[in-house]
């Protein structure tokens, strides 16, 4: 296994041929937890999809392992790269095993439907997740934490050693979240499985990162380990939003709190 | 065959083949299968000379009975009839599915994108501008009228890529033209090739013989086959563009397949027995609510529930007003927007 | 600019056709007519023939804008959602057991039969999951077209009489309509066509959805029958006058947001003048196209408009 699992070169990614992403330059780590944080329409979710595979760049190339991705077989990029993307629906009435089991398709042929191997596979995911109590409940009657694990097990069943995920906690209550990242760093630390994602807040890109990427109008303004990146001087660069930055108390990494208009009486800006 | 602890599938594993079915599928094939066969036993021995039911499955069997214009009557008047009429239902609930399926809308079939539209119009011109023509031609040219349609959907809608809703707006437009069309040679043929073009159109299994069976199968298998084939893409393709590319799907190679199979099935069902209404909308629905949304078992269910509609709007319509015949294009209308209603009562919560 | 246009077309539609008239004859006629020829067929056949399309066109095309804004579905129109179909049914019904000749027997029987089909459509849509939800209402609508067209041509196969009678009729044509039956049928119309450019603002607000419109004050379930109410006048009308004219009521209303957005108080305004526009065109077209023959305006109009459709269909539909 190599440093990185995933590299771009000069990679330029345009929508409707507006580029959002120019000429950038990537590497992303191997085993590790990077996450992509930034304003909205900085391009996040763009590249997370050029890296995925998603979209065709307009120049440039994406290496898997030092393939271009587009000149590898799709089955087989399905087969080491798996891709989350926001608010995923399923079509009514799947139940949670079914849905799992998707994620089997790119080792499934025309003889081959549903192997041994597929069925450890998907057992192994719901188990992992926790979900082999609600398997033959449909999807769309699980709670929101529930149906994101449930994705999440798909893509698990899909086994693939990177994980790609835009924004898999939006929708979420806090509770639900935290669930979620935890089984994502579950997934990093016991099966040493690369994981990129794009969140939105910020706290929890610290304390869940091993590698955190800021990108600003499609450009990569800074990335490392959080303590380096997360600075006070970025946040207002990159977010335009005055903050203090301290220590977070129960995870020691950095925690970023916002000065905005109401400050309390004892505060000091 | 093993069938495992897993409460929900049949799982079916030989040496070098392995499936899985969602384990109703066999049990509602079965009851789908054993209705049809009462149905086209019933069918086949109505009539001007009624055949008692025993004496009908002698003489397809060819075993004797008392009566020698038995064989006749059933073997070459009524049985191809009925099995045309399920052969069709069988096409058009393949296509619906497909269909439904490619455009992730409960509310395609093929006749709402303007695949039976540009067949009937096919077929309709050919019936009012060159009455002359035999009929043997008809078939060909509603499946040519079918397949313009469709590389013409797929050529406009295409621009990058395709979308399914570009598909289904482009599909909504031709099948405005060529209904207008079709609504131009209605307007201004001869009245009497217009009243048969009427009939053609509404759907109806009238007269259909052995020669029509014979153009029709082959179709059926080969595509339904094909349909078959692709039910995990079809599956794949259900959970949206993204997760389908990311799981490996190769999306515009899948619609292009599904599209053209789906064409294929109702463009030879529509040149077989006209536009026979609702069924490509209905029977998915059914099949759904029979045995869920996995493909590699809906498909067949849907495939038999269609069959089984088509004759027994076939037997109905020859019963109601017998000795008149009403095509059974109407009675699937009759029956199945009730039935639709009653599915939307019964899933309000 | 599109007062403009819409002015040019009437006057164009007057004066063109099998005897070219100059268009300050035109004016004459209307003004101080002296008897001629000329005069006489435009008092008689062509001001009206025009007045209707103008008319037609506008309240169709009103009546599509606001089915697609309550159904919030793009694929909505009268044609769709069985109006259109439960008028032609009515009005077959009528010449298949009564015999029923005139046109102003037409009009009573369509306007009592798009009734009928909103109404039945409405309840039937409110029974499904959730209520009137769109998704809902477009099903019910589907439905009730399919059967409803099914049983119009039985009826026109088992009588080859009233398929005779009443296919040129059923093409949709704004040709041989005489003032009294437009006269007859402009009150419903116009009060229609009011009724729905009042609803605008409502109808922007209720596009955002009901939670939403409900929050913001809005009492939905009466918008929502006000507005049914203006479609049925304004659908049933149409077809009272000039047969089922599909198309104009699905396509204008999209050919119109592209240029004004998803307010309704411009798209209802826009769509009614350039439902007027296009139905006027395309009756000019029917007329000159196969000189001295003359095609229904209701083909012409998908064959012109179709092209136009799939063109802004393709440049603008990204997803």
């Amino acid at each position: 296994m190599t440093d990185t699992a995933l590299t771009t070169r000069k990679l330029t990614l345009a929508y409707d041929g507006k580029p959002i992403i120019e000429s950038l330059d990537l590497a992303i780590l191997t085993g590790k937890i990077t996450v992509l944080v930034g304003p909205n329409g900085c391009g996040k979710s763009t590249l997370l999809k050029g890296l995925g595979r998603l979209l065709k760049p307009k120049q440039g190339i994406v290496y898997l392992d030092s393939t271009s991705i587009f000149k590898l077989p799709t089955k087989k990029v399905a087969q080491q790269l798996g891709l989350l993307p926001q608010g995923p629906t399923a079509p009514e009435g799947l139940t949670v095993r079914e849905l799992v089991a998707q994620g089997r398709y790119p080792y499934q042929t025309w003889l081959q439907q549903w192997s041994e191997e597929d069925e450890k596979e998907v057992e192994a995911a719901l188990a992992i997740t926790e979900l082999q109590k609600f398997a033959d409940r449909p999807v769309d009657s699980l709670s929101g934490g529930q149906r994101q694990r449930a994705w999440i097990a798909m893509t698990l069943a899909q086994n693939t050693q990177i994980l790609l995920l835009d924004e898999p906690t939006t929708f979420l209550d806090l509770a639900h979240q935290i669930e979620v990242l935890d089984l994502l760093y579950d997934l990093n630390q016991q099966e040493e499985r690369t994981i990129v994602m794009v969140l939105h807040e910020l706290n929890q890109a610290c304390r869940y990162g091993d590698h955190l990427i800021a990108m600003k109008e499609g450009q990569v303004c800074a990335q490392g380990i959080p303590h380096q990146v997360m600075t006070e001087a970025l946040v207002k660069d990159v977010f335009g939003l005055d903050c203090r930055i301290v220590s977070d108390p129960v995870a020691g990494t950095p925690l970023c709190i916002p000065i905005g208009r109401k400050v309390s009486v004892h505060g000091v800006v | 065959m093993e069938k495992t602890g897993q409460s929900q599938w049949l799982i079916l594993r030989t040496g070098f083949l392995s499936t899985r079915l969602d384990q109703r599928v066999p049990r509602v094939l079965l009851g789908l299968a054993l209705v049809t066969l009462l149905a086209m036993v019933w069918s086949v021995g109505q009539g001007e000379y009624p055949v008692p039911p025993l004496d009908v499955v002698r003489t397809v069997l060819g075993l004797p009975t008392d009566n020698p214009d038995y064989g006749f009557i059933i073997n070459t008047l009524r049985l191809p009839r009925t099995l045309v009429a399920w052969g069709v239902g069988m096409a058009l609930a393949i296509a619906g599915t497909l269909t439904q399926g490619i455009a992730r809308n409960p509310l395609a079939a093929p006749g709402i994108i303007g695949v039976n539209a540009g067949a009937s119009l096919a077929a309709v011109s050919l019936i009012v501008a060159f009455p002359g023509v035999p009929v043997g031609l008809l078939p060909l040219a509603a499946f040519l009228g079918a397949l313009t349609v469709a590389v013409l959907i797929y050529l406009l809608a295409w621009n990058g890529g395709t979308s399914p809703v570009r598909l289904i707006l482009v599909g909504v437009g031709l099948s405005l033209v060529a209904g207008a069309l079709t609504s131009l040679m209605i307007t201004f043929g001869n009245i009497f090739d217009v009243s048969q073009a009427l009939v053609w159109l509404t759907g109806s299994v009238y007269g259909r013989s052995w020669s029509q069976v014979m153009a029709f199968t082959p179709w059926l298998v080969v595509f339904g086959l094909l349909s078959l084939v692709l039910s995990r893409e079809l599956n794949a393709l259900q959970m949206g563009d993204e997760v389908a590319r990311s799981l490996g799907s190769r999306l515009e190679w899948q619609r292009g397949w599904l599209l053209l199979s789906s064409v294929a099935l109702a463009g030879a069902a529509v040149a077989t027995a006209g536009g026979i209404a609702f069924v490509g909308l209905m029977a998915p629905h059914i099949a759904r609510q029979l045995v869920g949304p996995s493909h590699e078992g809906l498909l067949p269910t849907a495939a038999l529930t269609g069959g089984m509609v088509v004759v027994v709007a076939d037997l109905i319509g020859r019963l109601l007003f017998a000795p008149i015949e009403l095509p059974c294009g109407i009675v699937t209308a009759v029956i199945g927007a009730p039935y639709f209603l009653y599915l939307l009562i019964r899933d309000r919560k | 600019m599109g007062i403009w246009l819409l002015l040019a077309c009437f006057v164009a539609s007057i004066a063109l056709g099998v005897a070219d008239i100059a268009p300050t004859d035109v004016y004459h006629a209307l003004v101080s007519p002296d008897g001629s020829t000329a005069h006489l067929i435009i008092r008689t056949v062509r001001f009206p023939r025009s007045v209707t399309a103008l008319l037609v066109g506008a309240a169709v095309a009103v009546a599509g804008a606001i089915m697609q804004g309550l159904t919030r579905n793009p694929l909505a129109d009268p044609g769709i959602l069985g109006i259109n179909a439960g008028a032609a049914l009515a009005v077959v019904t009528a010449v298949f057991l009564f015999n029923a000749a005139s046109l102003s027997v037409y009009a009573g029987f369509a306007l009592l039969g798009a009734t009928i089909s909103a109404i039945a459509v409405y309840s039937l849509g409110s029974l499904g999951r959730g209520g009137l939800t769109p998704l809902n209402l477009t099903i019910a609508g589907a439905a009730m077209t399919a059967l409803v067209s099914s049983l119009t041509t039985g009826m026109l196969i088992l009588s080859q009489r009233t398929l005779e009678e009443i296919r040129f009729w059923l093409a949709g044509s704004v040709a041989g309509r005489d003032m009294e039956l437009v006269m007859q049928v402009m009150p419903y119309l116009v009060f229609g066509l009011v009724l729905g450019l009042a609803l605008g603002k409502q109808l922007t607000t209720l596009s955002l959805g009901d939670s939403v419109a409900q929050g913001l004050g809005q009492k939905t379930i009466w918008i929502k029958v006000l507005a049914a109410i203006s479609v049925v006048l304004l659908a049933g009308g149409s077809v009272a006058i000039a047969g089922p004219i599909g198309f104009i009521g699905l396509i204008v209303p999209h050919i119109v947001r592209f240029w004004t957005g998803a307010d309704y108080r411009w798209i209802l305004p826009y769509s009614a003048l350039c439902g007027s526009i296009l139905l006027l065109l395309a009756d000019i077209g029917a007329r000159l196209i196969v000189q001295p023959q003359e095609l229904p305006v209701g083909i012409v109009m998908p064959l012109l408009g179709a092209p136009f459709f799939i063109y802004l269909t393709r440049s603008q539909v990204r997803r």
